[in-house]
């Protein structure tokens, strides 16, 4: 099918929008999660505050989706 | 119900002489957790009955010999052995044991000589023929080709004629025998090292006769060991089949008879009587209490109190029947303190519904749920998490009757599944529930919140410290709401609602609820996942539906072909949707629920013994 160059630019953005903050919370939270598992192996009880710790950075993704998604809106 | 159970703390007085009747009544009925004491200047702990040491012997001896027999099979039923038993057996494993080892030794010593044998053979000159003597030099090396032997010989010839090379093929390479007089060592020796690979032979140290006759004589050896390897291990098998499952019956029993033994170490004790303190649960308390007064005839004192709320005490869940399962969620992350409300039972409801909302398919669902009751069947020790799965898949298969789905399959044979929503289609309606099911979650810990923080810390507090975010959420619609004109309200309106929340939230939480007041728009914002989870997972069971489907259609081995796509792609999108359905599910109730009103770190209920079990000596 074809689309015009403006749809396509609106979809690169997208893609980036989405790709590059899961790159951001990806490279956070893998320091995040070494030290997380690092301190349960001395310590079980930790898991649960190690878990939330490690997933803080989750909401950069979501703010990403949301841009992707209210971006592409525009294309309709 | 919705609180950890109500605590009791129990001190136990009484004197010496009851003591091993006390311990054992306690094991029996197993419901007081006993509080260590800690050794002060007036009260020490306690010294382990007299049979400890004994039946900790029996317990380690037991141990080690069940190590030993641990390959082999059981087979009679077992019974509970006497120490006298047990030694006499674990001496002889122990020499079995310690004799299969030599035997080993032997056999790998023997290979490796073989090994180092097998260069020499085809030769048959005897090995002792090559040992160093006085006036002669051998070496053993390796080259890789019969060029390099003949380059090696013209290096030699160039010093003297006088030695011997013997070549032979070994391996893929030449196995060289260079065998010359001493009086040459030194220059020989250079070129040697520095054209070949030298070889030490550690094993071939005193062997005699030519190369097959020691192999044959190894070989002996050998068979020989491997012979006697069989028999000692028939012997460890016999042993195992009469005694392995008595030794396992002996173990338990023994650890049991040393709980008991060893549970003086936690009291406090003085020369003529011993004091234990603990909790009790409130329910089992006044029994408890009857119990031990009968059977010691009023002689020992029990005194029991209540535990006031505030205070703490260790935490046993009880909530409603149907949520018992889910208090290993709550194992799993940290126990609520004694005067929280216990989450167990708002887990039980959303859980599977985030759970199925984010699976949402017919076939799936049926699937984990088949899966979930088979493994419950063969590892009934899964069983609190089996039974949550079964929920969880009842509850994807709900939600697949509600998006019309079956494996990503929208239509059967032709006829579309009735829906209320298709979840490829209408992502904004599905973006939309998401984020209207994360408000309301949000807003019922919130909720809890509230009823927490009135009980700990006053109506006033409660008002400020949690009433502020929903002033502030209310302060947030509003302004949204005039700010796209949906509303005829004025925008500075929302602005001064959203602004007492802010000031409620600090008065109630200090600046740091101000500092973090975004992170309630972004909890919110992260039920998005339930929508964007349940996207993926749709898109990849129709992605490798439509491949299937055009393979198919081109008949012939395509058939298989498609067939195989299927499966890979079905199996593959379950375990991905399983995985992360149940992940995310957790996630967003560890963090977005749980942190508006859980304070955790409770301590477990541990009760001391096992209930139901027979009175043991």
């Amino acid at each position: 099918m074809a689309i015009d160059i403006g749809t396509g630019l609106v979809a690169i953005g997208a893609g980036l929008a989405i790709g590059m903050s899961a790159l951001a919370a990806a490279m956070a939270e893998k320091e995040i999660g070494a030290a997380a598992v690092g301190a349960i192996a001395e310590k079980e009880e930790l898991f649960g505050k190690a878990l939330i710790l490690t997933v803080i950075p989750e909401t950069l993704v979501i703010f990403g989706l949301v841009v992707a998604i209210l971006i592409l809106q525009m294309v309709h | 119900m919705l609180k950890p159970e109500a605590m009791q703390s129990i001190i136990i007085t009484g004197p010496q002489k009851l003591k091993p009747a006390i311990i054992s009544e306690l094991y029996t009925q197993g419901v007081i957790h006993i509080q260590d004491h800690k050794q002060t200047s007036e009260l020490d702990i306690g010294e382990p009955l007299s049979n400890a040491e004994e039946v900790s012997e029996s317990l380690v001896t037991s141990r080690a010999i069940l190590n030993i027999l641990l390959p082999y099979q059981e087979d009679h039923e077992g019974r509970i052995m006497h120490k006298s038993e047990i030694l006499s057996l674990h001496q002889s494993v122990i020499e079995i044991h310690t004799e299969l080892k030599t035997q080993d030794e032997i056999i790998i010593k023997e290979k490796s000589l073989l090994k180092e044998i097998s260069h020499f053979s085809g030769i048959h000159i005897p090995i002792e023929m090559y040992y160093f003597t006085k006036s002669l030099q051998t070496y053993y090396c390796i080259l890789p080709t019969k060029e390099h032997t003949t380059q090696l010989r013209k290096q030699i010839e160039k010093i003297t004629p006088h030695f011997l090379i013997l070549d032979k093929e070994h391996d893929k390479k030449r196995f060289l025998i260079i065998i010359f007089p001493k009086s040459h060592l030194e220059e020989i020796s250079n070129i040697i090292k520095k054209e070949s690979q030298i070889l030490q032979f550690q094993h071939l140290e005193t062997n005699k006769g030519t190369p097959t006759q020691n192999v044959q004589a190894i070989s002996k050896k050998i068979a020989q060991a491997e012979k006697t390897k069989t028999h000692l291990i028939h012997q460890l098998e016999h042993i195992s089949k009469t005694h392995k499952n008595s030794l396992i019956k002996t173990i338990a029993h023994f650890e049991q008879v040393l709980e008991k033994a060893e549970a003086p170490l936690l009291f406090a004790e003085t020369s003529s009587c011993f004091l234990i303190s603990g909790y009790v649960p409130a329910q089992n308390g006044p029994d408890i209490e009857k119990k031990l007064i009968h059977m010691t005839k009023g002689i020992i004192d029990v005194h029991r109190e209540e535990i006031p709320r505030h205070e703490e005490a260790p935490i046993k869940l009880h909530p409603p029947q149907a949520s018992s399962s889910f208090t290993m969620l709550l194992d799993l992350f940290s126990q609520p303190q004694y005067k929280e409300i216990d989450p167990t039972f708002f887990v039980f409801i959303t859980f599977p519904l985030f759970f199925g909302f984010m699976l949402g398919d017919i076939g799936y669902g049926i699937i984990a749920l088949i899966l979930a009751l088979i493994i419950k069947k063969i590892m009934p020790d899964t069983k609190a998490f089996m039974n949550i799965m079964i929920i969880s898949a009842l509850s994807s298969i709900f939600f697949g009757c509600l998006f019309g789905e079956v494996f990503g399959f929208e239509n059967i044979f032709g006829y579309a599944i009735p829906h209320l929503v298709s979840r490829a289609h209408d992502i904004n309606t599905m973006l939309f529930t998401a984020i209207i099911i994360g408000i309301i979650h949000v807003n019922l810990g919130l909720v809890i919140g509230f009823i927490n923080e009135q009980s700990h810390h006053g109506i006033k507090k409660a008002i400020f410290a949690k009433g502020g975010w929903f002033v502030l959420q209310l302060g947030a619609a509003l302004l949204g709401l005039s700010v796209m004109s949906l509303l005829s309200t004025p925008i500075f309106v929302g602005g001064i609602v959203f602004a007492l929340g802010l000031i409620m939230i600090t008065i109630g939480e200090g600046i740091r609820g101000l500092i973090e007041f975004p992170a309630i728009f972004s909890n919110i914002l992260s039920y998005a996942r339930l929508m964007a989870i349940g996207l993926s997972s749709v898109i990849l069971a129709v992605i490798t539906n439509d491949m299937a489907t055009s393979f198919i259609h081109q008949g012939g081995i395509m058939i298989g072909v498609g067939i195989l796509i299927l499966l890979i792609g079905h199996i593959i999108n379950i375990i991905l949707g399983l995985v992360g359905a149940f992940l995310h599910s957790l996630r967003l109730h560890y963090v977005e629920f749980f942190s508006k009103f859980f304070e955790g770190g409770g301590k477990k209920f541990h009760p001391f013994g096992i209930p139901n079990t027979s009175k043991i000596n």
